[in-house]
């Protein structure tokens, strides 16, 4: 009996394991408590910081006020205030020169109620894997960088020119095909050590230094032949040929980092960093902060050469299932929230909603567009009267309406209706399945016995591939097919995993393919339309070989005057239209909710600037 | 014994190559593996020809297709090639940069994965705490539901719970998954209708600040539905079996001299049929040890719970090869020893089973 | 004690009269019949059957006949049409011809069979019939299948009610559903994802189609998709299950090794690469379930082999030099596919799930092939809200097929083996 496995073992069993459980999570629960002590000794360690250079700054200033101070009074004769210089130059170049780093169009300092203090809490939607500079892989990575790195010129988010930034001016000198770029005084990265052209020069060198994964900067920075220190604040960045977006790739492009806290022998060393990231911006990347898997804290930089930014801290949460962001907004832990189409259709017009929080919808010129692009070289695509009718075909308006909810807005070519490089006289073709029957008649296609349309022994015949997962594309190739359906045209719908779409793509192996392009304020068309793209592996996967447009785009990339070369963009955009490669269906419009604490949220055109937002004292909710 | 274990393990070797060769020659040969990320530059812009022949010869030499000067590797060079860095039959005494070969690997090194630039094994670590909490858990409500409802049907053999008990945990066992669970996070989940119940994931999104109690609870409540989800279906196997096998037991002679000498019927079964009737429950058991990698994937997807299901599934959407082939050899290994488990634990718990 | 005596000796000696001598199946199908839940989900699989088949009589947008308005040199006539038979596909076609003549091949030889008394003859004549059936089958669908691959038509629903109402069509008898699986609503008349309402019973969809229509020609794909991806799977699991069963050693050690080899990677993670990596279409589907299911049966038929191989008719037969092949088809294959046939109708259920399941994800059959899980997944995005009507209607069918499925593999096992549920 004394031998026997009873039921009061098993009992005792169990017992036993549930106290080695108990065990564990005890241990699990000293970790969290031995952070969030951790926590508290780095605030408090911060606090004491912040209060030595306080106090140092005090002691600075006594001693300027022992060696005495000028008051001057309004009559007393002073050094002229500097103004904003933007002039052409003899050669045809460009000088700007802003004596004063520029602020936003909406500055919040001077506004009525500003205050600075209190957090703001956005989500990320995803955790960036690397937020080191240059090398990071994803946009959420680039979310970080930009609070803590700057360049050299920056873009006015309302006239979208360039201004010079951490330059206090830059010189266009076409006939050397330099940009020449002086440096501001008394601008210092977040540890105080001054930024030099030392630094602009490390930062171009590791940039476009080979075994360094920066591939997205790099095709770009291939184009510059060198880049040369005149002096202590002035550097000079020579191209290689003229190249329109040349301002762009010198100034905008590579972020400015400090030389000496990013030394290394070996290239790889420099890609296996994920999280060294010290800039000169507003906030300060600490790594201590980053709790994986949950947020990322960047706290203000006490030592910002600029004037104070707003926030004591920007808490970045990584909240990818988009319900659960909208909840976490609506409880109050998010501060914004971009809603996803249905998302906006249930709250954004809702009344109660509208009046509890801040609710956006405008048009961006840099989010992109989608399309459905027709492969050329197939006999059925080959003329441009068949593209021409397919287009009329579809009720784009409609889709617009119904399908994509009203979110998007009609596009007619390669770029927005929202910058200047679209040709605002162009009018998109209408919705007009008779006419485009006659158009697809008058093209030599005849109903044949099963109903479809046929010329020359071939059917009009095709396969549309879509990306897979992806129930927008997919309603949007239903809709499309029952409209062919009803005119002749029989087309099916495969759907494939992205990377297999891609492959197809490369190799040519397709008929039609529904895909989309993000866009930019103004972008370079050689990748996607000039002639050259259109072997290999090119980005010009349609085929679209046309002379008169090769010249435009050759011509504009070379034409660095503004009105002129948009004077040839707007040609451009004209035969592409008249050509119809692309079926272009529209471009997504932006959304966003916002916390009400918050004032001066006005989106720009280019998008919100959260910069520019404040929460008047009495407001504040985070101390 | 300890012959017949050698054998066994000297027997998964054949296996695993088998297993592994199949799924690397088969993930290889598809289409759309070696182009890599799209034509689109990591940033969404757009690049030359050259970048993106130049993007597409990176992505290859990552994946072991092509070598350093951008010509193919035949096949099974690849899969040499992967063994070795897997396995590493080599090792590097102490000051120099020699490669020794010695026959037995002295480390596994399972890869990094390209679409999270992480190295597999990490990503295992942080993942397989999630699916075992979910699958042990929800083998014990199966296991405590499960067995009691087997013993009874087979108590009362034939009459109106035993047929109802059948239906029931049959219709269970038949219910679509993904239904229930959309059913239940549409009613149940859902503001419009009833809020019990979160939606998604297995934490709230603010965990900071809670004290460990409500830490607890909130994982608790958390689990309730993804827990339901997975349990309903598990209960009517294991229930048959134990019914079988109770039935086949009670039938012994020993059994009925217990019924005759006038025990209860509940003494009878639960002291003595109870214990003898456990052999066939041993394998099921140890089948929860494969359902660690890949078991739950629609649970894990649809409450967007970061576990191994839901890791292989995208890496499986993302052509993440080097993801894919260190779980397959993991899935492989696990369920071999499993296997092995099984019938090591049949041969303890009863002495006339002998495989020698 | 002579009464007891004499019962027994007549119970003994008195021959049995007339009791007419059944097969093993009919014994098994009888056992299987007793219980009512077996007859409803068998009837309930043949009403699925007969759906699939019929579907294009019962969902159609197209009207069995119409009179539409001509203009036939200058003058308009009436000429009554004929829409939903001239837009039949071959598929449509070849699926009346087989279940009709299955239905006459079951009537015909069942009563004929029963006049021949010698089972050599019986199995000849159902043999040749069944030989005949299907080369007319086939025969009648070739030319079919040439000229008569799937048409366009530019007409649907909306557009004959239109026609109706300008008086350009008339005397229209359409079908009970009166909705094609393709077609939708027009775009501006913004009726997508709508409730159960009196055009649309159960409702549309995200793009405007109707549910109950889609609800019902899914019958065909998930029929389809379940029966010949299990027979790819019978195939290969008999012909590797009977070679490791009869050849041991050498032959079992590898095939076992083979099994392992498919079964150690989780079932559906194979199935998704296969899908993920090799297309989606309902060929390569019915292909890739086939080839990933054929474990199971493999080990019923090897341990049935093993059991056999000892008989003394197999030994018999291998001593007067019958060969291989027909020794392995032709006596052990028809006593050891007893018990497969249950393995074989829970393999079914379990495709039915698993085809579910990966149009569900996303990964299953293109569009616009309707589908029940792809329907649970337009209704299920935790994105988005709750469309109850696109949840309840596919679950609910899924549900039921496979319950039924696994109530006819649950009686059929207690049918073949009584054991299970008697106390000896």
């Amino acid at each position: 009996m004394g031998d026997r496995f009873t039921f009061k073992d098993f009992v005792f069993i169990v017992c036993l394991l549930l106290v080695v459980a108990a065990v564990f999570l005890a241990m699990g629960q000293f970790n969290r408590q031995e952070s969030r002590l951790n926590d508290l000794i780095a605030g408090v360690e911060g606090l004491s910081k912040a209060q030595q250079q306080q106090s140092q700054q005090i002691d600075a200033l006594r001693e300027q006020l022992k060696n005495g101070v000028a008051v001057s009074n309004n009559n007393a004769a002073q050094t002229p205030a500097k103004e904003i210089i933007r002039r052409k130059t003899a050669d045809g170049g460009l000088y700007v020169y802003y004596p004063v780093a520029p602020t936003t169009p909406r500055d919040p300092r001077g506004k009525p109620g500003y205050a600075v203090g209190d957090w703001l809490v956005i989500n990320l939607g995803s955790e960036p894997n690397y937020v080191t500079p240059y090398i990071a892989k994803d946009a959420y990575g680039s979310d970080v960088q930009d609070l803590v790195l700057q360049t050299l010129i920056t873009r006015n988010p309302e006239t979208l020119e360039y201004e010079p930034f951490l330059a206090e001016s830059y010189e266009i000198i076409p006939a050397k095909l330099t940009y020449r770029f002086v440096l501001r005084e008394n601008i210092w990265f977040s540890d105080r050590t001054p930024i030099t052209a030392d630094d602009v020069i490390y930062s171009f060198k590791v940039c476009m230094m080979p075994g360094i994964d920066a591939d997205r900067a790099q095709s770009y920075l291939k184009k510059i032949k060198a880049v040369r220190k005149v002096d202590d604040r002035t550097i000079d960045i020579e191209f290689s040929e003229p190249y329109f977006m040349g301002l762009e790739v010198a100034g905008a492009f590579v972020e400015i980092i400090p030389a000496k806290h990013y030394q290394f022998t070996d290239p790889k060393e420099y890609n296996n960093w994920t999280d060294r990231l010290i800039g000169s911006g507003p906030y300060i990347f600490d790594k201590a902060r980053w709790k994986k898997g949950q947020q990322l804290e960047m706290v203000r930089n006490e030592n910002y050469w600029g004037p104070r930014p707003t926030f004591d801290r920007l808490v970045l949460r990584f909240i990818s299932n988009q319900q659960a962001a909208l909840q976490a907004f609506q409880s109050g832990e998010i501060d914004s929230h971009t809603p996803t189409p249905d998302q906006f259709k249930r709250l954004g017009e809702d009344a109660e909603f509208v009046k509890n929080n801040i609710v956006y919808k405008f048009k961006r010129p840099n989010s992109g567009y989608r399309y459905i692009g027709w492969n050329m070289r197939k006999p059925i695509f080959a003329d441009k009267e068949t593209r021409q009718a397919l287009t009329m075909l579809i009720d784009r308006a409609g889709i617009n309406e119904t399908l994509m909810r009203g979110l998007v807005y009609e596009i007619t070519g390669p770029f927005s209706p929202m910058v200047e490089q679209n040709n605002p006289n162009i009018k998109a073709w209408p919705y007009d399945p008779i006419e485009a029957r006659k158009k697809l008649a008058a093209a030599g296609w005849k109903q044949n016995a099963r109903g479809v349309l046929e010329r020359n022994g071939q059917e009009l015949s095709f396969a549309l591939l879509i990306p897979s997962q992806n129930s927008v594309a997919e309603s949007i190739a239903t809709y499309v097919k029952e409209e062919f359906r009803k005119a002749g045209v029989d087309m099916r719908i495969s759907p494939l995993e992205f990377s297999v779409l891609v492959e197809k793509l490369d190799n040519r192996e397709f008929d039609a393919a529904m895909l989309g392009w993000t866009g930019g304020i103004e972008g370079d068309p050689y990748q996607i339309w000039h002639s050259a793209s259109a072997k290999d592996k090119g980005s010009n996967f349609v085929g679209f070989i046309n002379k008169r447009a090769d010249e435009l785009i050759e011509a504009g990339r070379k034409e660095l005057d503004k009105d002129k070369r948009m004077k040839l963009w707007h040609e451009f955009h004209a035969v592409v239209h008249d050509e119809s490669p692309y079926l272009f269906l529209h471009a997504s419009m932006a959304m966003s909710f916002v916390n009400k604490r918050f004032k001066n949220t006005e989106p720009y055109p280019v998008g919100l600037n959260n910069s520019d937002w404040y929460v008047p004292s009495a407001d504040q909710k985070y101390r | 014994m300890l012959t017949y274990i050698l054998r066994r393990l000297a027997l998964m070797v054949p296996t695993l190559i088998g297993m592994t060769l199949m799924l690397f020659v088969i993930v290889r040969f598809a289409p759309g593996v070696g182009s890599g990320p799209g034509g689109l530059g990591p940033g969404g812009d757009m690049q030359g020809n050259e970048a993106r022949l130049e993007q597409i010869k990176k992505h290859q030499q990552r994946l072991g297709m092509v070598d350093a000067e951008g010509n193919k590797i035949p096949i099974y060079k690849q899969y040499f090639i992967w063994l070795d860095n897997t396995f590493k039959f080599w090792r590097v005494p102490m000051a120099s940069n020699v490669r020794i070969p010695t026959p037995i690997p002295t480390g596994i090194d399972l890869g990094e994965s390209m679409q999270y630039r992480k190295p597999v094994w990490e990503l295992v670590k942080e993942r397989v705490p999630t699916t075992a909490t979910l699958n042990i858990i929800s083998i014990f409500f199966v296991y405590l539901i499960a067995l009691p409802g087997g013993m009874l049907a087979a108590a009362k053999r034939g009459r109106s719970f035993d047929v109802a008990w059948g239906l029931t945990t049959l219709a269970l066992y038949s219910l679509p998954t993904m239904w229930i669970g959309s059913m239940l996070i549409g009613f149940l989940a859902n503001p419009q209708y009833v809020k019990l119940f979160p939606a998604a994931g297995l934490h709230a999104t603010d965990t900071r600040y809670m004290t460990f109690w409500q830490y607890s609870f909130d994982y608790m409540w958390h689990l309730v539905l993804p827990i339901i989800t997975m349990t309903y279906a598990g209960f009517a196997y294991l229930s048959k079996q134990m019914r079988a096998s109770m039935l086949d037991n009670l039938s012994q002679d020993y059994a009925r001299t217990a019924k005759a000498k006038g025990l209860s019927g509940f003494v009878v079964a639960t002291r003595h049929v109870f214990r003898n009737s456990l052999l066939p429950l041993i394998t099921i058991a140890t089948g929860i040890i494969p359902g660690l990698i890949g078991g739950s994937v629609i649970i894990e997807t649809m409450f967007s719970i970061k576990g191994m299901g839901e890791l292989a599934f995208r890496s499986t959407l993302a052509r993440d090869l080097p993801v894919m082939q260190a779980l397959g050899l993991i899935s492989g290994v696990l369920v071999l020893v499993s296997y092995l488990i099984t019938d090591l634990c049949y041969a303890v718990a009863d002495p006339r089973v002998s495989y020698d | 004690m002579t009464q007891p005596a004499n019962n027994l000796a007549t119970a003994a000696v008195a021959p049995v009269a007339d009791a007419p001598s059944r097969s093993f199946w009919e014994v098994a199908i009888g056992a299987y019949k007793r219980r009512i839940i077996n007859r409803i989900a068998f009837c309930w699989i043949l009403f699925l059957l007969l759906l699939a088949v019929f579907v294009p009589f019962l969902a159609n947008g197209q009207p069995f006949t119409i009179e539409l308005k001509r203009t036939v040199n200058g003058s308009e006539t009436w000429l009554r049409e004929w829409p939903l038979f001239a837009q039949l596909t071959a598929l449509d076609l070849i699926l009346l011809f087989v279940s009709a003549c299955a239905v006459a091949y079951y009537f015909i030889f069942k009563r004929l069979g029963r006049e021949y008394a010698e089972r050599e003859k019986r199995f000849t004549a159902r043999a040749l019939a069944l030989v005949i059936v299907i080369g007319a089958a086939i025969s009648c669908s070739v030319p079919t299948l040439i000229w008569r691959t799937t048409p366009l038509n530019p007409y649907d629903y909306r557009t004959y009610q239109q026609m109706l109402q300008t008086g350009d069509a008339r005397g229209a008898v359409f079908t009970v559903v009166h909705w094609g699986y393709g077609e939708q609503e027009p775009l501006r008349a913004q009726r997508r994802f709508e409730g159960p309402s009196r055009d649309h019973w159960l409702g549309t969809d995200g793009n405007g189609r109707d549910a109950l229509s889609r609800l019902l020609w899914s019958s065909r794909v998930v029929m389809g998709i379940g029966f010949i991806a299990i027979s790819i799977s019978l195939a290969i699991g008999v012909v590797i299950g009977g070679f490791m069963g009869y050849f041991v050693r050498k032959v079992d050690l590898i095939g076992m090794r083979l099994v392992e080899i498919f079964e150690s990677i989780p079932v559906f993670i194979l199935i998704l690469i296969f899908i993920a990596f090799y297309g989606r279409n309902i060929i390569m589907i019915m292909v890739i379930l086939g080839i990933t299911g054929w474990t199971g049966i493999a080990r019923f038929v090897r341990a049935e082999f093993l059991k056999l191989r000892k008989q003394d008719y197999v030994q018999a037969a291998k001593a007067i030099g019958l060969p291989l092949h027909r020794v392995l088809f032709r006596h052990m294959l028809p006593n050891g596919l007893t018990p497969v046939i249950v393995v074989v109708t829970f393999g079914i259920a379990g495709t039915v799930m698993s085809e579910s399941a990966l149009s569900f994800l996303g990964v299953g059959v293109e569009p616009p092939t309707p589908s029940w899980g792809s329907m649970l997944n337009e209704a299920g995005n935790p994105a988005e809200e709750f469309r109850w009507w696109l949840a309840i209607a596919p679950g609910l069918m899924i549900f039921l097929t496979v319950f039924a499925y696994n109530i006819i593999g649950e009686g059929l096992r207690d049918a073949i083996d009584p054991r299970l549920n008697k106390i000896r």
